[in-house]
């Protein structure tokens, strides 16, 4: 919606031409850390087979956040929850930035392994969510209120979940149904920000439900007063969620869950088309919903299937008006749809041993403004995965998938693990893998014509549709051949390598540590690229092609300590480097040249000047100390989050990274709770996040300043049952 | 929205110091150590604002049918007085590389505005543009040689 206000706003960063650069379309490398779990052997997890498996035998990097950790932090919003795990840094989206005041308007996700957010397939109990702006979730879209557990897989899953995890996965797991419980939060935060949850639990004979509801609104933040309007604003939103677990036998499962998402974004802001600015003000509306079922089929000992239905919908609907006449003044909307059937089958009996096989259909419909008519892609995919467990020491996992879309070709990616127990409390592991991610709809079918300035993008399908009807307007000239772009114009998909060695060293119970090295290569990065010729006004177009190669690298660590019953630490760190190779060679061929912005004299960049990719931190770090006292009924922890500087945004004219006055500044953010059982079923909760307060209103505008936080958390069952009294 | 209003609003000087060196290659070299700004129109549809190495400054518009101007530029589009846009004989090269590097202007080599969509300059081989923030900025190390037109 901001997207008329920003247009102008960067006209008058045009005056005098300072340069702004975009970030490239890359990817980085994130290290994820092994976090505050280690001693997790009776922690399972269902991401990396699909099926349940203790965290101690998967030959990958794994991360799980746990509910607790959720409850800890207070937090109510997820992406601040991700963000304090190793290796997972806020990002922007690199097609945008930040302009005088006002987030990007494509968000910011989660950066894996130093790659962009859309390169991190987003699961909810298993299954894709749709709705990406540009290539960006909303992860706002997502309650935590009911999350059990979030797994985070980092390096290619690609084997088994298909396009888009070419980072890695991060898997979602919400509640299960349990014997009858309600719970109820209530939460209030600065910025007017209030949340209302609550869950319950029914279970009688072989049926089990588990019904969810939330209610989350704040007043957003205002960064800037010099600025007309909010720098975050205001929005409320609803989320319900229903899960049903039905045993029909003892052999057969049913697992239905439904969710439904909606929320109302107000929007207030400055349109400059005539001589005077003008105010326009409305409403974006976000809608998503799913129906998962899955039915789980026992055969025998040995062979168990899982048919699954999965359907999905996501509805973008932006409207405002001038507040002079009341008139609409700009609209959008786009519209997802995905229905997707799959049937699985589990082959063998050990845990160890097991053969997986699926076989599963996407139907995909979109419709937006910017696209000329509503489409739809027919997908079909087979995927298998077997384990061996050799000398009950060594773990050999061996997997492929096939995806056959309608628009590009037919994609295979394999992956190898590979895991050795050299001692019970000591494993290293090691895997290798390939990612895909399609291209986007925006970059296939894009057609769009900016009515102030004049140029035109086309997304590669529909180049030769468009350049043939701009000629016929008399926009091309007649003596520009168009032969040339009249055929076929497909992107091919993106895809990787991603190699990733760790090892995991549990000490006496108590010490964990884990270590985890990772490098990525991406080919066929999707960029934008200017027709070598003009339209009549003299206005360039502009399409995309396969072009870029880019690598991450980068290493993490995960130490977690625990010092006594009460006390906890965990401590983090990601090295990350990330780096385009065509710039590299430029570099050595002395083809690049960099122009101060202040005396205008261009010289060559050299390789020690090149920062690598924008929007990469080379260090991160994070450190959190836990206390509890189940006796006294106290909880505590500090947690801290450092964020080395990272490239913006090109200052001197060669579009990379290669000057100190491109970087934002490191910064740490510290956050603090504090909790208090007062009686069984009730606790009360207060804490603050980013209490150094740090803010950056131009560079960093989705980061508010000190806000704070009161949670009563209620549990009616434990708060109403009489408790036998102590003597 | 009105056009004048947009125009006005969003006027801008470009920093040309960088960016382009004259020679003449009809006459023997000619060292210009001034560098000027120029103000021209934000907009495809406006006029072109004309330059003159020789008088080292603009050029009235309604001297756009004569050889007195060099190059014109308008929003992101340079024309050549030659050809397509006038009858003098200014060419242009598109030199890569360090602008303190570029002493002598080559004596031959220079394109022409032969046609309208055959520019000696073509849009988007000098800029960069961001779909995003909308944001247009020249490139390091393109170099613009000019020749003068008469």
């Amino acid at each position: 919606m901001k997207a008329s206000l920003k247009i102008i706003l960067s006209f008058s960063i045009l005056i005098g031409f300072s340069a702004i650069t975009k970030s490239l379309t890359a990817q980085n490398n994130v290290r994820d850390t092994g976090f505050n779990k280690l001693k997790t052997i009776e922690e399972v997890i269902v991401t990396t087979t699909r099926t349940e498996k203790s965290i101690g035998d998967i030959p990958v990097p794994i991360q799980v956040i746990s509910k607790k950790f959720i409850q800890q932090t207070g937090s109510q919003k997820l992406i601040d929850i991700l963000q304090q795990q190793t290796g997972l840094v806020l990002a922007d989206n690199p097609l945008g930035q930040s302009l005088q005041g006002y987030p990007n308007p494509f968000g910011s996700g989660i950066q894996m392994q130093g790659l962009d957010p859309a390169y991190t397939l987003i699961l909810m109990d298993g299954e894709p969510l749709t709705g990406r702006n540009a290539g960006i979730l909303n992860l706002g879209r997502i309650a935590v209120g009911n999350i059990q557990q979030i797994e985070i897989i980092k390096g290619p899953a690609t084997s088994l979940y298909g396009s888009d995890a070419l980072a890695g996965v991060i898997n979602i797991i919400t509640e299960k149904p349990k014997t009858n419980v309600t719970a109820i939060q209530i939460n209030q935060a600065s910025n007017n920000t209030w949340g209302f949850t609550a869950n319950q639990s029914i279970k009688k004979n072989k049926t089990a439900v588990q019904l969810f509801a939330n209610r989350y609104s704040s007043s957003g933040y205002d960064l800037d007063e010099s600025v007309f309007g909010k720098t975050a604003d205001p929005y409320r939103n609803y989320s319900v969620a229903a899960r049903i677990f039905h045993d029909f036998t003892a052999r057969t499962q049913l697992q239905s869950s439904a969710r439904l998402f909606t929320q109302k974004q107000f929007n207030n802001y400055l349109v400059y088309t005539g001589s005077q600015p003008a105010e326009v003000d409305g409403s974006s509306i976000e809608t998503d919903w799913g129906f998962n079922n899955q039915l789980f089929h026992q055969f025998s000992k040995k062979i168990k299937l899982i048919s699954r239905l999965y359907v999905t919908g996501y509805q973008n609907k932006a409207e405002v008006f001038l507040q002079s006449n009341k008139q609409l003044f700009d609209k959008s909307y786009m519209q997802q749809f995905l229905l997707k059937p799959e049937l699985q089958v589990e082959i063998g009996e050990k845990i160890n041993q097991k053969l997986i096989a699926g076989i599963g259909y996407n139907y995909e419909t979109i419709e937006a403004n910017r696209y000329p008519d509503k489409m739809n892609f027919k997908a079909f995919y087979v995927f298998s995965q077997k384990e061996w467990l050799l000398y009950n020491k060594l773990n050999i996992t061996l997997g492929g998938r096939l995806d056959k879309h309608s628009l590009y070709n037919l994609q295979f990616n394999p992956k190898l693990a590979l895991g050795y127990k050299i001692k019970p409390n000591f494993s290293i592991f090691g895997s290798i893998g390939t990612g895909f991610k399609a291209p986007d709809f925006r970059q296939q079918f894009l057609f769009f014509t900016n009515s102030l300035v004049g140029y035109t993008l086309l997304g590669a399908n529909e180049l030769a549709t468009g350049l043939t009807q701009l000629q016929q307007q008399g926009q091309i000239d007649q003596s520009v051949n168009l032969a040339p772009y009249l055929g076929e114009n497909t992107l091919s998909p993106e895809t990787s390598i991603g190699i990733n060695i760790g090892a995991r060293y549990n000490f006496h119970n108590q010490t964990g540590f884990t270590i985890n090295l990772f490098h990525n290569d991406i080919n066929n990065l999707i960029d934008r690229y200017n027709l070598p010729f003009t339209k009549t006004n003299g206005q360039a177009i502009f399409s995309y092609v396969n072009i870029n190669n880019v690598f991450t690298q980068g290493f993490d660590v995960n130490i977690n300590h625990t010092i006594n019953k009460n006390f906890t630490v965990n401590a983090g760190y990601q090295y990350l480097d990330a780096k385009d190779k065509a710039v590299i060679e430029k570099i050595k061929n002395a083809e690049l040249v960099k122009r101060d912005p202040v005396t205008y004299n261009s010289s060559y960049v050299t390789r020690s000047e090149y920062g690598g990719l924008f929007n990469r931190s080379k260090h991160t770090a994070n450190g959190q100390i836990f206390y509890t006292n189940k006796e006294k009924g106290w909880g505590a922890n500090i947690r801290a989050n450092y964020r080395g500087r990272f490239g913006f945004s090109d200052i001197n004219g060669n579009n990379i990274l290669d000057d100190d006055r491109e970087y934002v500044k490191g910064y740490t953010l510290i956050n603090a709770a504090i909790s208090k059982t007062f009686k069984k079923g009730f606790e009360l909760q207060v804490g603050a996040e980013n209490i150094l307060n740090h803010r950056d209103k131009d560079r960093l505008p989705n980061l508010p300043g000190i806000t704070y936080l009161i949670n009563c958390n209620i549990n009616v069952q434990q708060l109403f049952s009489k408790q036998p009294k102590s003597l | 929205m009105t056009m004048a209003g947009m125009i006005a609003a969003t006027a801008t000087v470009i920093m040309m110091n960088s960016c382009l060196k004259s020679d003449d290659i009809y006459t023997p070299p000619t060292t210009y150590e001034k560098t000027d700004s120029l103000k021209v129109n934000f907009s495809s549809n406006s006029s072109f604002t004309f330059f003159s190495f020789k008088n080292g400054s603009v050029i009235a518009n309604s001297d756009s049918a004569t050889a007195k101007w060099d190059f014109g530029l308008r929003f992101t589009t340079f024309i050549l007085n030659s050809y397509a846009y006038g009858p003098g004989n200014a060419g242009a090269i598109l030199q890569n590389g360090i602008y303190s590097n570029l002493n002598t202007a080559p004596s031959t080599g220079y394109a022409y505005d032969t046609t309208t969509a055959q520019k000696a300059i073509k849009d988007g081989s000098w800029y960069d543009y961001n779909p995003v923030s909308h944001a247009f900025s020249p490139k390091a190390g393109k170099n613009i040689l000019l020749s003068h037109s008469r």
